[in-house]
């Protein structure tokens, strides 16, 4: 069984380190994007010109390829994950960007209307009510982001050991060896999906009054959130 | 104020109240006080300003009293309860204060009787100052608070009987303490009687729409108010403006007579609820969640903020079990009430509704509309209420603003005057062609006839039967025994012993003697395949029948009346 899971020593590291490294180097991009992405979309909300020229840079920004950034940053970063991270972080905004800035915009006025009615404050009402009741829209988002940037780790093969499952790859092309083929693809497939496993039930744990299977009167929301405890 | 042998105004009559009124209209110093309990009192807010601003909140108890026609020397004032005060405290405020010495105002009569205590060393203790006349209690909001203003009312009692006659030591003269000279007369000041004052206010848009024109209002305390007129006539930017959520362009907004702006905007808005088509309820709280916001913000903590909403739950006609759903799971009438409840959480002093149940079909508008009523006669707030629906507007309004196209005010009137006199063609076009049926809404049927002579029993003998078909009337109303009304029948028809309630003619809907109006008794009249109406007591039995040609003539001398004296007596409609 252990030599199912033997690596490469080139690799300097063991089957389960990589996809803990393959998952801190595509998690961490996404977070670090979203902490861009929220200030830049409510900036986008509140000056609406702001948007069209924002989700342009993000698409350009998107189409540039991983090895320009790579070449680019080695000189400041380089042969490290960082290198790696910085252009999936970019990347990640691309999705992120307009899904905040969706999930914002489609809070009801009405409800923005009683918010404000009722004395809520610019701050109090973004963290109160736009960021909850946009918390789908965004996790969307994430989702998308995450199963993206889980596959798009690979591509740090190309700067020495920072492609984590994507090495891996690369030794068994090179070593000819299908295992290993086989358990870079199954590996990122897993996780990838895994990830997206635990968005939904992040998003099912936060969102206890979303409408679930169209009844009105069904209360399985509530049964749910209390599995879920 | 307090003319000689004036009787005490009880706006709410109870056990308690009877109890106290010789108490309270003593006789002191030769000059004759008025007794007054007042029950209907919306004072969260006050409270809330008490903790920050004991002054001023007195002022404002002081002027809600004047108002309503007290001027009193001592007013009991319980807001303190919030902050936990002790009396040492108020007392000490009181003595270097002008005015009334101490102001009493219970807003949170259900928690616990803390306050009664101090109220009987209040009036036992050594130095209060100036004269008892008033006490003022907030609504029935809190579930004790019947039982704890039964327990206070007791503790008023024995501790004026302890003190008998003597009430030197309730109420030594202070120095310039107010109150009437003898023989002085003192008109009320209507220092809280306009709550809103909207003065020549303008509103222009950006885009240089001019949404309301130079529009002055007064809005009476304790009223509904209601705005009406075509889309886009500015309704909803007028209301807005008051809870600022626009701007006005020109003019001012005088809120109890003090300029809108001066306060804190989001301060201005939890003092004022707000109600909207839709409700606009939180989707991602529970619904207790959803009413308990405003009282969160408000620095209530959890489980008296929760508290509160189940209360509202009950008031506004909400199932508790409802309290831990979503928005979504509720029906678009239930959100409405949600909405209301919300509103009220705080218990502002002023409610702003802008068409509020027009997502809703007309029976649950139907039932919302009374329920508002209902909530209005036991709390008392002043309410904006903005509709396009003119029969909402003539149902709900104490006073109604008709509005037409570029913001301007077409008329302002109470709904009969409105009916009966409207200002111009517009008005009179907005109000539809059947006008003159609606305004039989605001005539009493009390004055009708009713004729009880060809009423028979359904066991009446052959006598009877042919005693009451003697009459002018050509049917017979006949009853169960009971008294409960079965049908018409011709008097030939009806033979005594025989009578069968299946062969006999329906008698329609029939109205309420005395308290429906004429306009449900021509109804009634007109449904009624032989043209009579049948009247009938609160019990469902019937007090007499009554012919359409007789109700049109009530009609028409009520039209004469109301033009001679032109006085405005408003009727359930
Ligand atoms: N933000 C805005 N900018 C420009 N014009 C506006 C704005 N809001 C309202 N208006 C205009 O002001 C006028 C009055 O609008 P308002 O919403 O007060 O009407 P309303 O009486 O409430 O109508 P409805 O019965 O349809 O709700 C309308 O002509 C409207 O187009
Ligand atoms: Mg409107």
């Amino acid at each position: 069984m252990s030599e199912l899971f033997d690596m490469p020593s080139d690799l300097q590291n063991t089957y389960f380190g990589l996809v803990a490294l393959h998952l801190r180097e595509a998690l961490l991009p996404v977070l670090a994007g979203l902490l861009l992405a929220l200030p830049v979309a409510q900036l986008c909300v509140r000056v609406r010109w702001l948007y069209p020229p924002v989700l342009w840079v993000t698409t350009v920004l998107y189409a540039i390829p991983s090895l320009a950034f790579f070449v680019v940053l080695i000189d400041y970063t380089g042969l490290s994950e960082l290198t790696v991270m910085i252009p999936l972080a970019v990347y990640s905004l691309v999705v992120l960007v307009p899904a905040i800035v969706d999930g914002v915009r489609s809070v009801p006025q009405e409800t923005l209307a009683a918010a404000t009615a009722m004395g809520f404050g610019p701050v109090r009402r973004y963290l109160q009510v736009q960021l909850p009741i946009a918390a789908p829209a965004i996790i969307a988002g994430l989702r998308v982001a995450c199963v993206s940037s889980v596959s798009l780790v690979s591509v740090g093969m190309l700067i020495g050991n920072a492609g984590a499952l994507g090495n891996l790859l690369n030794s068994g092309m090179i070593y000819h060896q299908p295992r290993l083929i086989w358990l870079s693809v199954v590996g990122t497939a897993v996780l990838a999906i895994l990830v997206d496993a635990v968005l939904i039930g992040l998003r099912v744990l936060l969102t206890p009054w979303m409408p679930r299977g169209g009844t009105r009167e069904n209360t399985r929301p509530l049964a749910v959130k209390e599995a879920a405890r | 104020m307090f003319h000689a042998g004036r009787a005490p105004r009880l706006l709410r009559a109870g056990n308690e109240e009877e109890r106290l009124r010789p108490l309270l209209v003593t006789p002191v110093e030769g000059k004759d006080l008025g007794g007054v309990l007042v029950r209907q009192w919306s004072d969260g807010v006050m409270a809330l300003l008490c903790a920050r601003a004991p002054e001023r909140t007195r002022a404002v108890a002081r002027s809600k009293a004047t108002a309503i026609g007290v001027d009193p020397e001592v007013l009991w004032d319980d807001a303190l309860d919030h902050v936990r005060a002790e009396p040492v405290e108020l007392r000490t405020a009181a003595a270097g204060a002008p005015g009334p010495a101490i102001t009493h105002v219970t807003g949170d009569g259900g928690f616990g009787t803390g306050h009664l205590l101090r109220l009987r060393e209040l009036v036992a203790g050594p130095a209060p100052h100036g004269v008892l006349v008033g006490i003022l209690t907030s609504p029935g909001l809190f579930v004790f608070h019947t039982v704890v203003r039964r327990l206070w009312a007791q503790a008023m009692v024995e501790t004026f009987q302890k003190l008998g006659p003597d009430r030197s030591r309730l109420c030594p003269q202070r120095p310039g303490a107010r109150g009437p000279k003898a023989g002085e007369t003192c008109q009320p000041r209507r220092v809280f009687g306009v709550l809103i004052r909207i003065d020549s206010v303008t509103k222009r848009y950006p885009d240089g729409t001019v949404a309301v024109d130079r529009l002055s209002l007064e809005i009476p305390d304790r009223s509904i108010t209601v705005l009406v007129g075509p889309s886009g006539c500015g309704k909803t930017t007028t209301l807005r403006m008051i809870n600022r959520m626009v701007e006005p362009s020109e003019g001012t907004i005088l809120i109890d007579g003090v300029d809108s702006r001066q306060q804190p905007v989001n301060t201005l808005r939890r003092s004022m609820g707000y109600v909207i088509q839709n409700a606009g309820l939180f989707q991602h709280r529970t619904i207790l969640d959803n009413i308990a916001t405003v009282p969160r913000m408000l620095g209530w903590g959890k489980e008296k903020s929760r508290a509160r909403a189940r209360e509202l739950m009950e008031r506004v006609g909400l199932d508790g079990a409802l309290a831990k759903r979503y928005p979504y799971q509720l029906s678009g009438g239930q959100q409405q009430r949600v909405g209301v409840a919300r509103a009220l959480a705080a218990d502002p002093p002023v409610l702003l509704m802008d068409e509020p149940f027009s997502a809703v079909d007309p029976v649950v508008r139907k039932g919302l509309q009374d329920e508002l009523l209902r909530i209005q006669e036991e709390l008392g707030k002043t309410i904006v209420f903005v509709t396009h629906d003119i029969d909402e507007a003539v149902k709900l309004g104490t006073m109604v603003a008709v509005m037409r196209t570029g913001g301007h005010l077409a008329q302002y009137a109470p709904p009969a005057e409105l009916l009966s006199h409207p200002a111009d063609a517009f008005v009179e076009d907005f109000l539809g062609a059947d006008r003159g049926i609606r305004r039989l809404s605001f005539f009493s049927s009390a004055g009708l006839e009713l004729l009880t002579e060809p009423i028979v029993a359904v066991d009446a003998t052959a006598e009877r039967i042919a005693a009451a078909g003697s009459g002018e009337a050509p049917y017979l109303l006949v009853t169960d025994p009971d008294g409960k009304p079965l049908g018409w029948g011709e008097p030939g028809d009806l033979t005594a012993g025989e009578i069968e309630a299946g062969r006999l003619l329906p008698y329609g809907r029939p109205f309420a003697a005395g308290t429906d109006s004429l306009r449900a008794a021509l109804d009634c009249a007109v449904l009624s395949p032989t043209g009579w109406a049948v009247a009938v007591d609160a019990e469902g039995r019937v007090a007499g029948v009554v012919s359409q040609q007789v109700i049109g003539e009530a009609i028409r001398g009520a039209h004469a009346e109301r033009s001679a004296d032109g006085k405005v007596e408003q009727v359930a409609p």
